[in-house]
């Protein structure tokens, strides 16, 4: 009788464990319990599994904590900060060049600190508005001309407020030629000079607006 | 619009009134003789428009009614009256003094010498110390009488007013009388005044619109045989009423007198019965 050979016999396989993907997660953690628990007391979780003391007490306390995290908070503040992007600046536009400041006029009244020409038609001024009337007599502008305006031969302040049409030949020649300026200007007219430069124009409006114009070349 | 204003009267100052206008015709204050010396102005002899051209008649526009109580106000406020001109017109920044008829029965010629620097403070001309006296005298050849206001106002047009370093105040030599009076005279000169006509029906409206124009008046008062100037309005109303008229007046009477020489009438002595206002002088250095 012939015997056949008997076949080898197949190497056995390993045995794979029976385990999920989400116990392949926890899997690390398992291991090192079981080293860790080799040197400490263990405890004993449903399902046979078993820590050591020190590390259940760690968990819980690190569960508790964990538990008192405001999470909505978190989020809302994480949500409201500001997200800042780089973006690319482009590069600045090369400043324009400044326009030229116009030189100040000169002067109209040629002589040292502020001296100032008021021409009115007298016979009209009743037409004028009551405020730029006010103006002309009103004591906050006389008071600054009093004290700012230069002074005259006999201590007088420079200015003058004058009617259109008037003999001038018994003022001093500063004024006879200041009362030219206002040769053909529409009434009332102002000569502001403060020996550097000055003012002529319209007379403004108001007390208040007079006053600024005066402060202006003033001080 | 603004119905009525009245603006505050100033501290020590008379208001004078029917009740109490007779004593100051021809008063005594503090042993002194305060003399008036107006005489009533005769419009029949001496109508208006006499005296051109060196006075005219009333030739601008009239503010409305309904504009005068807030003009008035708004002066007030600013202090813009010719009454706070004055107070900073004068010597180095101060007030003008007031003229002193000391006596004689000048003041005819010293409400236009008033409102002369009323006018001059206006347009900021230096304070010349003007002389009545060197009005007066001439017209009346020394003599102390009365007259009216345009009399010395016709005098001022044409010859001038003399300060007092060549015609000193209150005096009455005839060695006053020379050249260089007149030369400094002429270099105070009234250039444009204006006369009112109280038979006008708008009298009234033409002194407001001449208060609110800063028009320095000369008012003569037969009531009181007077004259001053009549520097400032005081009150009114919008309907235009003559009762509500009140002025405030620079009398002649030196500065002791009521406040600082100025005081306030009422209606109905408030109405001058003859009315002139300068509007411009001579522009011109002060020598004194």
């Amino acid at each position: 009788m012939t015997t056949e050979p008997t076949p080898p016999a197949p190497t056995p396989t390993p045995s794979q464990p029976d385990i999920s993907p989400g116990q392949w997660l926890v899997w690390p953690f398992h291991k090192l319990f079981e080293g860790v628990s080799a040197v400490a007391g263990r405890v004993k979780f449903h399902g046979g599994k078993t820590v050591p003391v020190w590390l259940a007490l760690l968990l819980g306390v690190a569960g508790g904590l964990g538990s008192q995290v405001p999470v909505a908070s978190i989020v809302q503040t994480i949500w409201s900060l500001p997200w800042n992007f780089p973006t690319p600046t482009p590069p600045a536009p090369p400043a324009p060049p400044a326009p030229p400041t116009p030189p100040a006029p000169p002067a109209p009244i040629p002589a040292k600190g502020l001296h100032v020409l008021i021409v009115v038609d007298n016979a009209n001024i009743s037409k004028l508005p009551s405020a730029q009337v006010t103006a002309l007599t009103a004591q906050s502008v006389r008071q600054y001309l009093n004290a700012t305006c230069a002074k005259g031969v006999n201590g007088e302040p420079e200015f003058r407020i004058l009617d259109k049409n008037l003999d001038m030949s018994a003022e001093s020649q500063l004024w006879q030629d200041a009362y030219k300026l206002a040769a053909g200007k529409t009434l009332p007219f102002i000569v502001v000079s403060n020996g550097t430069t000055g003012f002529q124009g319209a007379l403004p409006a108001d007390t208040d607006s007079l006053l600024k114009l005066l402060q202006q070349y003033g001080g | 619009m603004l119905n009525y204003f009245h603006a505050p009267i100033r501290p020590g100052e008379i208001v004078i009134n029917d009740s109490n206008a007779h004593h100051f015709i021809d008063p005594t204050i503090d042993g002194e003789e305060k003399k008036c010396g107006t005489v009533p102005r005769p419009y029949d002899t001496h109508p208006i428009g006499c005296y051109a051209p060196h006075i005219k008649a009333f030739d601008i526009p009239l503010i409305p009614w309904s504009e005068v109580a807030e003009r008035l106000q708004e002066r007030v406020a600013k202090k813009a009256q010719l009454s706070d001109v004055r107070m900073i017109s004068g010597p180095n920044g101060g007030m003008i003094p007031s003229r002193d008829q000391d006596g004689k029965g000048y003041c005819w010629g010293h409400s236009g010498t008033s409102a002369h620097l009323l006018t001059r403070g206006f347009m900021g001309e230096p304070y010349a110390d003007l002389s009545a006296f060197s009005v007066c005298c001439m017209i009346k050849n020394f003599r102390d009488e009365g007259g009216w206001g345009a009399e010395g106002v016709k005098f001022q047009a044409e010859k001038g007013i003399a300060e007092a370093k060549f015609w000193p105040q209150q005096s009455m030599s005839r060695s006053n009388d020379n050249p260089q009076t007149w030369a400094n005279a002429a270099l105070h000169k009234y250039v444009e005044f204006i006369e009112l006509d109280p038979q006008d029906p708008n009298y009234l409206q033409q002194i407001v619109t001449c208060h609110l124009s800063d028009y320095a008046g000369i008012f003569d008062y037969n009531w009181w045989s007077h004259s001053v100037s009549g520097a400032d309005l005081v009150a009114i109303d919008s309907s235009g009423s003559h009762q509500s008229y009140k002025c405030r007046i620079w009398n002649s009477w030196a500065d002791s007198w009521s406040a600082q020489g100025m005081g306030t009438l009422e209606y109905p002595k408030a109405i001058p019965d003859s009315a002139l206002f300068c509007r411009v002088v001579r522009p011109s250095p002060a020598v004194s």
